[in-house]
């Protein structure tokens, strides 16, 4: 009898744990603190967290339970980030979800998109100066775009072994943006600058708004076909929604479809990151690269738009550059608060969303460069 | 770095330059560039086609030749720069262009201005003529151009 | 331009017509110096004149809440825009201050009553105007010119 409680006692996660899955576990509980008491992007990070503390519960090899065997329902449920599945999904629902009037209003702010993009390049060659495969450091380097699905997706394709840790970074710097940010805004920006108030969008009529996806897809997506996956989803998800005749499907999209999406999504990355798998060096640069992309993306955005404003008859606030980098819209209501800190008056959400959404498709243009460029 | 031979790994510049990233990058930053500038200006224009597609008039201009299209008598579209009090009799006629459905009808306009005790309707409706804001239509009806609208008043 | 000849030239309704037949025209035209506001022709009334523009501009309120504005020098308040049988159709308005070359409707209408390419150069030149100012309204021959 004694030996078969010492037989279960040592298939217990008692007996098989490790320092790095307790490591993990507290990452995990602090991911779920951040979402439930900080209010830090709670629909990524407590699927995120509680994904970490099904990942390090330590079981016996063999068993089927491991999201890395490849008979546990976790794999099967994991197939959907390996093969990239669910990244499109978000990315329709995202689509469903989002108004671009303001950027039909202004497209000169798309251009503040397309500078953050810049961070992703940066970074790109930070890893390959670190050692990292160029595949490897494609992948670490799209974090810069601050768009989870589109970096899942990325690694997926290029560099499947870093799902993991490039996911958590990525969702992990998307939920501080609100932390990152700021300082770099702050220091990039006179108190003048952020002072600036913007003009009055133009009214965008409903055909624009049905015609816009329709254009964004056909030509972005025979620039960059790669893009196709998540630009595809994204704008048809667009199109559901300003085609008024679609808005059951549309609905569906941006409700319980994106919402299965992401609790798939998020347990899954957040169980893949077993702690012998996670705890690597090579995590530890890639959480480095990953603040490094994020800090030159906001960066890069904020000079770009003073930049602009050197050649602009009307100029527009440079916090808006931060905007670029396409968390949204968490990114574009960072801008809003610092703004309105210097001018309770100054209300910039509504532009910075222009910048804001063009980050989704600047940063997806730009996963299907490097996957093109990396094949 | 997975599978690689640790030895082999190269480091910094080296690493870079061996691995063609420099190419690598320029060359998606441009490609990135590129498309969200392109794209940007397309849809700068969408709400041109918009105009078009509601006015199929226009498109038929803009094939006649230029002598029949001066003598058409259209609206001038010149951009006037106009005195503040001007702007301010625009942006009173733009509150009652918006209690109208998109197309104006111009006696409709002249009566509703006459009613609310505007100064000089007649004088200021030609303003808006001749500054484009109000365009006339192959029907019969104005619109009003809310683009120069913004550009007059600004 | 001191005379109607000049406007007369301008306008492309009259412009097909030869330097005599011009000179003819002339002395039917009396120039009136218009304001702001002032109405030159009521839809309902007796139609007595038909207006060619040299400066300023006016509107021509048709029916159902349609409006042409005359605005360039040689067009032309006239014809089938204006009036049927008689009667005016439209009310003419005036936009901004200018100068309008008046011509008795009848004196018109005996023009191009004659079969003489006079008239149907005077026609053509309506025609042309009327389908470029009013392309929402039926093939003028239809309404009635006269």
């Amino acid at each position: 009898m004694d030996a078969l409680f010492l037989e279960f006692f040592q298939n217990t996660g008692f007996y098989l744990c490790d320092y790095r899955n307790i490591i993990m576990i507290i990452v995990g509980m602090i991911f779920i603190y951040l979402g439930i008491a900080k209010d830090y992007e709670p629909l990524l990070l407590v699927p995120i967290g509680f994904g970490m503390l099904v990942g390090n519960i330590p079981i016996f090899k063999g068993l089927g339970l491991g999201i890395y065997e490849n008979n546990s329902v976790l794999h099967y449920l994991y197939f959907g980030v390996t093969q990239g599945i669910y990244p499109p999904l978000i990315f329709l629902g995202i689509g469903a979800m989002t108004d671009f009037s303001t950027l039909l209003a202004r497209p000169v702010l798309m251009l503040l998109g397309a500078a953050a993009q810049a961070g992703i390049f940066i970074t790109f060659l930070g890893a390959l100066a670190l050692g990292f495969l160029p595949k490897e450091a494609a992948a670490i380097g799209i974090i810069g775009g601050a768009d989870g699905p589109t970096a899942i997706f990325l690694t997926a394709k290029l560099a499947p072994h870093l799902i993991g840790p490039i996911a958590v970074a990525a969702y992990s710097y998307m939920a501080l943006v609100p932390v990152i940010q700021p300082p770099i805004m702050k220091l990039l920006t006179t108190r003048k600058e952020r002072l600036i108030h913007m003009e009055e969008p133009r009214q965008v009529t409903k055909r624009e708004k049905m015609i816009f996806p329709v254009i964004v897809f056909l030509l972005c997506c025979f620039l960059a076909p790669a893009a196709l996956p998540l630009l595809g989803m994204l704008c048809f998800g667009n199109l559901l929604k300003e085609a008024v005749v679609t808005e059951r499907l549309a609905v569906t999209a941006r409700t319980a479809l994106i919402d299965i999406a992401t609790i798939l999504l998020g347990i899954t990355v957040g169980a893949s990151t077993q702690g012998d798998v996670f705890l690597t060096h090579s995590s530890v640069k890639i959480f480095i690269l990953g603040a490094l992309s994020f800090g030159i993306a906001t960066a890069s955005g904020l000079l770009f738009a003073k930049f602009m404003n050197l050649f602009l008859k009307k100029k527009i606030n440079p916090l808006l550059g931060a905007a670029g980098v396409s968390a949204v819209p968490d990114s574009a209501r960072v801008v809003h608060i610092v703004g309105q800190r210097e001018d309770p008056t100054n209300f910039l959400l509504m532009h910075a969303m222009a910048p804001n959404v063009s980050g989704v498709i600047g940063s997806a243009i730009a996963a299907g460069v490097l996957w093109s460029l990396m094949l | 770095m997975n599978g690689v031979d640790a030895a082999s790994v190269l480091y910094g510049l080296e690493a870079i330059n061996a691995n063609n990233g420099w190419a690598i990058s320029v060359v998606g930053i441009t490609i990135v560039f590129t498309g969200l500038v392109a794209l940007s200006v397309l849809i700068s224009q969408i709400h041109k086609l918009v105009a078009l597609y509601d006015n199929p008039g226009k498109i038929k201009k803009l094939f006649v030749s230029r002598s029949e299209s001066v003598a058409r008598a259209g609206t001038p579209k010149a951009h006037l720069d106009l005195t503040e009090a001007q702007k301010q009799v625009c942006r009173q006629y733009n509150l009652l262009a918006q209690t109208m459905d998109d197309v104006i009808s111009l006696p409709k306009l002249l009566r509703m201005a006459e009613l609310s005790g505007l100064n000089d309707p007649h004088a200021n409706m030609n303003l808006l003529i001749k500054s484009g804001i109000l365009c006339a239509d192959e029907q019969g009806y104005f619109r009003w151009d809310e683009d120069i609208f913004i550009r007059t008043i600004s | 331009m001191d005379s109607s000849a000049a406007c007369l030239s301008e306008s492309i309704i009259f412009n097909g017509l030869d330097a005599r037949d011009i000179d003819s025209l002339v002395p039917l035209f009396s120039r009136w110096t218009v304001m702001p506001g002032e109405i030159l022709a009521q839809a309902g009334h007796c139609a007595q004149f038909f207006f060619l523009v040299e400066e300023g501009a006016l509107l021509v309120a048709l029916e159902a809440g349609r409006a042409v504005v005359l605005n360039r020098p040689g067009d032309f308040a006239g014809l089938s825009m204006v009036s049927l049988k008689g009667t005016n159709t439209a009310t003419i308005t005036v936009l901004e201050k200018g100068v309008v070359w008046v011509v008795p409707c009848l004196n018109i209408l005996d023009l191009i009553g004659h079969d003489s390419p006079v008239a149907a150069t005077i026609m053509d030149g309506w025609q042309q105007f009327y389908a470029e100012k009013a392309p929402f309204c039926s093939d003028p021959a239809e309404t009635g010119v006269v």
